[in-house]
C-alpha cells in the first residue's frame, strides 16, 4: 500500500460560482495532518491563447478582460503594455492617470472581498458583511466610470475609452473618503484582535526562498519579504509620477497576507487621490493615441494585479492580429506554493491557507463529500470544512 | 547593473553559446542561446544574477519549436528572455525544475499542448487536458505543418 494509500482524501474544488479559476486540490490526509496536495486543473480551459490570434488587436481587449471575473482589467492593462511596446506607442498622461485609477480601484474591491472571505472562512460573519459592503460603492464607482461593474471595456490600444469628468472625480473622492474611513474600521478588526493573531500567525508559511523558487507573485511573495512589484520594478501608467510605497512583510503567514492586502488598499487610495489631483491639472492631451498600425515584433506587458503580477506576451507578424499570445495569470504562479503552505497543516489551518493566496478557494460549498477509503463512513464536506475551520477560531476565543 | 552591462557579462560568461541578443527597447531582451546550454543560461539567471522566473511561451514557428522563457530583474524592470529553437521532429530540451521549481506546471503544460519533451522533468503528465480526448493530440500546434 502506497503512502497516498493510506492517507483519506480530501477534495476542494473543482467548481463553484466564486471562483474563478476552477481548480481541484485533493488534500491526502493522515489523520488531521495534510501529508500531501495534488493539484487539478483544466476544468475551464478556454483555449483563450488560441482564440487571441483569431482576433484583431483591438478586440483582444474584449477576450483577455473576461479571463478573469475579479481582475477583470489586469489582463487589458499588460495586454495593452504589450502591444504598445510593440509599436513603442507612448500614451497621454491623462490616459496614464486614468489607467491607474482604474486599476487601483480593481485592487480595492478585490482585496475587500478576500477579507471578507478570509472573515467568513475563520467565523468573523461581521468582517465578511463589512468588507462586502463597501466593496460595492467601489463597483458603483466603476459603473459610473465605465458604465459596468464588471468587464469595464475601458482599455483601447493607445489609451482610454472614456475620459473621468470633475463629477465624476467628485464622487470618486467622496467614495474613497468612506473606503479610508472603512478601511481603518477593518484593519482594526483584523490587525488588533488575539484570536485572529492566534488563528493565522504561524499558519501557512511561505519562506522568502520558496517564495522565489515557486515564482510567487503579488501578495503572496510580498508577504515572505520579497519586494517585488511591477508598479515599482518596471513602471508603467501613472505608476511613476505618483508617490506610493511597496508594502511587505517578512513572516510569509496567512495573517502577513491580510496584514499586505490591508496595508495595500491605502496605497491604492493614496494613487488614486494623486492621479485625480493629476487629472485636474492635467486637462490637455486627450485620452488616447493615434496609433496607425502594430509592426512586426514582439512585446511583453505586465502588471500588478490584486493578486500579483500578469504577464502578456505578444508576437507581430504586422498584420492586424497577434501570431502568439501567451497569457499568464497571478495564480498560475502562487498556486504551485501549496505545496509548502498547505502540507504539515490540520485540514482546518489548510483551507485558510489555500484561500490565503486567491481570494475564492475557500468557497468550497460544491465541494464533493468525502468517504473513508476503507469503511465508507462519511467524513466530510464543504460546509463541515468550514465549520472545522470556524470551530477552531471559536476554541481559540474561549482560551484568549 | 544596466543593461548593457548585464548583456556584457552573458556574452563573457557564455560566448558562442549565445548566438544573438534582441534589444527592442531598453529593459526588453530576447537572448538566442544554443539548446544545449538552457540549463548553464537558466541556472545563471536565477541563482547567480538573481532573476525572478516568470513563465515560459512555447509556440510552432515554421522553422522549428521555440520556447521563450521569461526572467525579471527586478531591480531594473529588465525582461530577459532566453529562446531556444528545436527541430519538429524531435522537439526535446533539458526541464529546467532542477533549477526553478515553479517551472513544473508549464513545462507539463507545453508538453501538452505542443508536444515539448522535458528531459528529467520529475513528473511530465497532462497539466490541463489529463483523462479527456481532444481533437488534435498537440492543440496548439499548426496541424498544417507538421503531421502529428
Amino acid at each position: 500500500m502506497s503512502e497516498k494509500d493510506k492517507c483519506t482524501m480530501i477534495p476542494i474544488g473543482p467548481y463553484h460560482p466564486l471562483q474563478e479559476e476552477p481548480e481541484l486540490f485533493r488534500l491526502y490526509c493522515d489523520g488531521e495532518i495534510v501529508k500531501k496536495v495534488v493539484w487539478e486543473t483544466g476544468y475551464n480551459h478556454r483555449g483563450i491563447e488560441k482564440l487571441c490570434e483569431q482576433k484583431t488587436f483591438e478586440q483582444v481587449f474584449y477576450v483577455v478582460e473576461r479571463i478573469c471575473g475579479i481582475c477583470s482589467t489586469s489582463h487589458p492593462f499588460a495586454y495593452a503594455n504589450a502591444v504598445e511596446s510593440i509599436g513603442e506607442v507612448e500614451i497621454p498622461v491623462r490616459a496614464k492617470y486614468i489607467r491607474s485609477i482604474v486599476g487601483e480601484l480593481e485592487r480595492i474591491h478585490s482585496h475587500l472581498l478576500w477579507v471578507g472571505l478570509a472573515g467568513h472562512f475563520l467565523g468573523y460573519n461581521t468582517v465578511f458583511m463589512w468588507g462586502w459592503k463597501y466593496r460595492e460603492p467601489t463597483l458603483d464607482m466603476f459603473e459610473m466610470i465605465t458604465g459596468n461593474r464588471n468587464s469595464y471595456a475601458m482599455f483601447t490600444i493607445g489609451g482610454v475609452r472614456r475620459d473621468i469628468d470633475e463629477n465624476q472625480s467628485k464622487e470618486l473622492r467622496k467614495v474613497l473618503d468612506l473606503v479610508k474611513e472603512k478601511t481603518d474600521m477593518l484593519v482594526g478588526a483584523v490587525m488588533d484582535d488575539p484570536v485572529i493573531h492566534a488563528r493565522l500567525k504561524g499558519v501557512g508559511v511561505i519562506s522568502y526562498q520558496d517564495a522565489l523558487d515557486y515564482g510567487a507573485v503579488g501578495p503572496t511573495s510580498r508577504a515572505s519579504g520579497v519586494p517585488s512589484d511591477i508598479r515599482h520594478d518596471d513602471p508603467y501608467a501613472a505608476y511613476d509620477i505618483v508617490d506610493w510605497k511597496v508594502i511587505t512583510q517578512k513572516e510569509g503567514d496567512v495573517f502577513a497576507k491580510a496584514a499586505v492586502r490591508l496595508l495595500e488598499m491605502y496605497e491604492s487610495i493614496k494613487i488614486i487621490e494623486q492621479c485625480l489631483d493629476g487629472l485636474d491639472k492635467e486637462k490637455e492631451g486627450g485620452i488616447k493615441a493615434k496609433v496607425k498600425e502594430i509592426p512586426p515584433g514582439w512585446g511583453i506587458g505586465h502588471h500588478e494585479a490584486p493578486r500579483g503580477e500578469v504577464f502578456h506576451f505578444v508576437k507581430s507578424d504586422g498584420a492586424n492580429r497577434p501570431v502568439r499570445h501567451k497569457v499568464r495569470a497571478p495564480s498560475y504562479a502562487n498556486i504551485p506554493t501549496f505545496r509548502v503552505s498547505a502540507v504539515g497543516q490540520t485540514i482546518s489551518d489548510a483551507a485558510i491557507a489555500l484561500a490565503a493566496v486567491d481570494p475564492c478557494y475557500c468557497c468550497t460549498e460544491r465541494m464533493a463529500h468525502v468517504y473513508d477509503h476503507n469503511s465508507g463512513k462519511y467524513i466530510f464536506g464543504g460546509k463541515e470544512l468550514i465549520k472545522l475551520s470556524q470551530k477552531k477560531t471559536e476554541e481559540l476565543k474561549a482560551k484568549i | 547593473m544596466k543593461t548593457d552591462e548585464i548583456l556584457k557579462n552573458l556574452k563573457d560568461k557564455f560566448g558562442e553559446k549565445i548566438i544573438s541578443f534582441d534589444k527592442r527597447l531598453e529593459n526588453r531582451v530576447i537572448m538566442y542561446i544554443q539548446t544545449d546550454t538552457l540549463l548553464e543560461v537558466g541556472e545563471y539567471l536565477f541563482k547567480d544574477l538573481g532573476c525572478r522566473y516568470v513563465i515560459a511561451s512555447g509556440s510552432e514557428l515554421r522553422e522549428g519549436m521555440e520556447i521563450v522563457y521569461h526572467f525579471s530583474y527586478d531591480k531594473t524592470g529588465l525582461m530577459i528572455n532566453p529562446r531556444i529553437l528545436m527541430p519538429h521532429e524531435k522537439p526535446e530540451v533539458e526541464s529546467l525544475v532542477s533549477v526553478v521549481k515553479g517551472i513544473e506546471w508549464i513545462e507539463r503544460e507545453m508538453h501538452e499542448l505542443l508536444g515539448i519533451d522535458f528531459l528529467h522533468h520529475p513528473n511530465l503528465v497532462p497539466l490541463l487536458k489529463d483523462g479527456y480526448e481532444t481533437e488534435h493530440k498537440f492543440p496548439l500546434r499548426r496541424h498544417n505543418l507538421v503531421q502529428e
